[in-house]
């Protein structure tokens, strides 16, 4: 469904991916591990169009409008309700909203303005409006930041949902066990390129990598 | 105390830097600006621009008292202190508007006015308080809800100034605050948002602005119709002057929306701003910023919309 090749992007001199490799296939859910700064997010950004690259990505037509992006910090307005966040994202995607309440599946005060939403509030309110986009490729960056444990089993449960509805689904996380309960591969990310890569029927495999990770991370 | 106004002093210099301007010709352009629309306002609304000009005054001041820069400032500064920079910061803040008022002899309102920033120096205000303002434009978000319940208090007091006008039977104080109105408007279009809320849309840069258009415009009429119609019924010698103004309201409000993203997602550099000021003295001049402004902004949100 999504294949990069060879993809590359600087900030001025700065090399913050550098030949990417990647193929996403639909119904499957992808995890991307790696420190502070070592382009998750940028990577991120290209798929979803944000950001100029070189290289090639081949998708669907318009994947774009077909595309939930969770930002690590969502922008809200300071003055917008959940509610119309949520209809702003639906109006964007010409969908229909009926029945918000019943959708409301993190129980928000959607009537409050959303700058007065706790951090992990906020998450679960972008996360809600992409979902209600109707969307056919999920990116979910950071999704479980700041996110109290009821939520994150919730959010858990929503993605092997949108796995069952055969959504492809790209997350990272700096919460490794959580990746490993979801995710069908999961990269390992650094300085910009995939320097690893675990598949779930090798669980074992993938703790390794992960213990390997944080004893890099902290030498 | 004497750091927080110097790093003030820079704040306020990378401001006009960044918005293209050196700040040792930002000053004496400000000045010019502030003393020009003063002088246009007591010219035009004679002995009701005092209280025009007490309201801007006070609504500017009014920013001063959000809760999470005073937060901030008691985390800084001992309670004296905190209570001083408040008081100067609200004393410089007002001292050219009494100026100007003690320049037009109104020495009673000039003294009034200096009272309210002393109390408001005291106050504070929550702007993320758990009170959602109601908005009827809910449907459309987020420009006209969001720029509603930011402007809210100000609504009373152009709708208000309609009234005085009818009351008193000054059809200048009525078209000023059918124009009032329509700046207000076009203020809602002068911040540019995050790139995400233009990049989640599902649809061609043309069709984006036109979607953009139509709302601005169905919104702008539902809030200045009340006006017009007003003006219309108790001045009906000047329905033609009215309803060219709520006409050329519209048409810039319209321009402030194609200007806004002729540099998305930049915000609106120098020479664009100058051409919109251009295009309100000189009227016949939009039929050439308009076409500009609109191809630029297509291709713009090409770059985002487009996959």
């Amino acid at each position: 469904m999504i294949k990069i090749q060879n993809l590359s992007k600087k900030y001025g001199k700065i090399q913050v991916l550098n030949t990417i490799n990647l193929e996403l296939e639909r119904g499957k859910i992808y995890g991307i591990v790696g420190e502070n700064g070592s382009g998750k997010t940028t990577l991120f950004r290209c798929i979803a169009g944000m950001e100029k690259y070189n290289g090639k990505i081949d998708t669907i037509q318009n994947m774009k409008d077909y595309l939930g992006f969770l930002e690590t910090e969502s922008y809200f307005f300071s003055k917008i309700t959940g509610r119309e966040y949520i209809q702003l994202l639906c109006n964007a995607r010409e969908k229909e909203l009926v029945n918000i309440e019943e959708k409301n599946i993190f129980d928000l005060p959607l009537d409050k303005y959303a700058t007065a939403y706790s951090t992990g509030m906020k998450k679960k309110l972008a996360l809600t409006a992409i979902l209600l986009q109707g969307n056919s490729v999920f990116i979910l960056d950071e999704p479980f930041n700041g996110v109290d444990i009821q939520s994150n089993i919730i959010i858990t449960e929503l993605i092997h949902k949108l796995k069952e509805l055969g959504k492809l689904v790209i997350i990272s996380s700096h919460i490794f066990s959580t990746l490993a309960d979801t995710c069908d591969e999961i990269h390992l990310l650094e300085n910009g390129s995939f320097v690893k890569k675990v598949f779930k029927e090798r669980e074992f495999d993938l703790s390794n990598a992960v213990i390997w990770q944080h004893i890099r991370y902290f030498n | 105390m004497k750091e927080y106004f110097q790093l003030r002093i820079k704040m306020l210099n990378r401001h006009f830097k960044d918005f293209g301007v050196e700040p040792i010709l930002a000053y004496p352009i400000v000045i010019l600006l502030f003393t020009g629309i003063s002088t246009f306002l007591y010219g035009k609304l004679q002995e009701y621009a005092v209280f025009v000009y007490c309201f801007i005054a006070i609504s500017t001041l009014s920013k001063l008292g959000e809760k999470k820069r005073n937060d901030f400032l008691k985390s800084c500064f001992i309670k004296r202190n905190y209570f001083k920079v408040r008081w100067i910061e609200n004393s410089l803040l007002v001292l050219p508007f009494i100026l100007y008022i003690l320049y037009q002899k109104d020495f009673f309102y000039a003294v009034i006015l200096y009272l309210i920033a002393l109390v408001l120096s005291f106050i504070i205000y929550n702007a993320t308080a758990s009170f959602t303002i109601p908005t009827p434009f809910s449907k459309k978000p987020f420009e006209f809800s969001v720029g509603f319940r930011n402007t809210c208090y100000i609504y009373p007091f152009i709708y208000w100034l309609t009234y005085k006008s009818i009351e008193v039977n000054n059809f200048n104080l009525g078209a000023f605050s059918l124009i009032a109105l329509f700046f207000m408007l076009l203020n809602y279009y002068s911040k540019i948002e995050d790139s995400y809320y233009a990049w989640i849309y599902k649809k061609s840069p043309k069709d984006f602005i036109v979607n953009k258009i139509k709302t601005g415009i169905r919104y702008g009429i539902i809030l200045s119709l009340p006006i017009c119609i007003a003006l219309s019924v108790f001045f009906d010698t000047y329905i033609l002057i009215i309803f060219s103004f709520q006409l050329g309201g519209l048409f810039y409000l319209t321009q402030a929306i194609v200007a806004k993203y002729s540099m998305f997602p930049e915000e609106v550099n120098i020479p664009i701003r100058v051409l919109i000021v251009m295009s309100m003295f000189f009227p016949p001049f939009i039929l050439i910023t308009f076409p500009y402004f609109y191809s630029k902004s297509i291709e713009k949100l090409n770059a985002v919309l487009n996959d």
